[in-house]
């Protein structure tokens, strides 16, 4: 047995999928809330400049 | 998944064994992608399978010695269920036993592909205003020692 491995990082997946820009807001924050504070996480789908600036803002301004 | 010569079923053993071979530093456990208008009991179910085969993947990693230093990822689904989306990030730590370990050591800076003033969306001045007002004046250098994943830049 190789080791005992545990979860370290967050993808929130299955973005991108005919959700609007508000509802994406309110389900990254959902989740956010329930991930550790400390844990590096991945927010799929976004694909513009504009899309990942936006997404910073909302996590630096939930902070 | 369908192939060129027909359907094959990639169960959580083989999408690790698949993984392995690979040797990544970081890997993200199979997930039950849904469209976000699915029905909620369709979105409970995703995330019913993402967390399993989450659990399914974990167990199979533990025995694929090329992944010993390798981290480990969770994939949060539930449609645009609030609800679901919570459950699905609660279920992900417990299962995976509260056990983080951070083994992804980042090196150099991230490097801004192409001028920053010919990024549309970065001489938006509300929205710049927005990330000077959380802290950022600036893009900077990263700290040396933080983990980061660089993902595919449209």
């Amino acid at each position: 047995m190789a080791g005992q491995l545990g979860v370290s990082g967050y993808v929130v997946a299955g973005l991108g999928t005919g959700e609007s820009p508000e509802q994406r807001q309110q389900i990254v924050q959902a989740v956010l809330q329930r991930l550790p504070a400390g844990a590096p996480r991945l927010l799929s789908s976004v694909g513009t400049p504009e899309e990942v600036l936006e997404a910073v803002a909302q996590v630096w301004g939930g902070w | 998944m369908t192939t060129p010569t027909g359907a094959a079923t990639v169960t959580p053993e083989r999408y690790i064994e698949a993984v392995a071979a690979l040797g990544p530093d970081v890997w993200v456990a199979l997930s039950d992608d849904i469209p976000s208008d699915s029905r909620t009991d369709r979105a409970a179910k995703s995330v019913d399978r993402t967390t399993a085969w989450l659990g399914a993947c974990l167990a199979a990693a533990a025995q694929q010695p090329g992944l010993a230093a390798a981290a480990a990822w969770a994939a949060v689904q539930g449609g645009q269920y609030l609800h679901e989306r919570q459950r699905c990030a609660e279920v992900s730590q417990h299962d995976a036993g509260g056990l983080y370990r951070w083994l992804v050591a980042g090196r150099g800076r991230l490097r801004v592909p192409y001028a920053y003033q010919s990024c549309p969306a970065c001489t938006n001045a509300p929205l710049m205003s927005r990330l000077r007002l959380a802290g950022s004046p600036s893009p900077a250098p990263l700290p040396p020692a933080r983990r980061r994943w660089l993902g595919s830049w449209a």
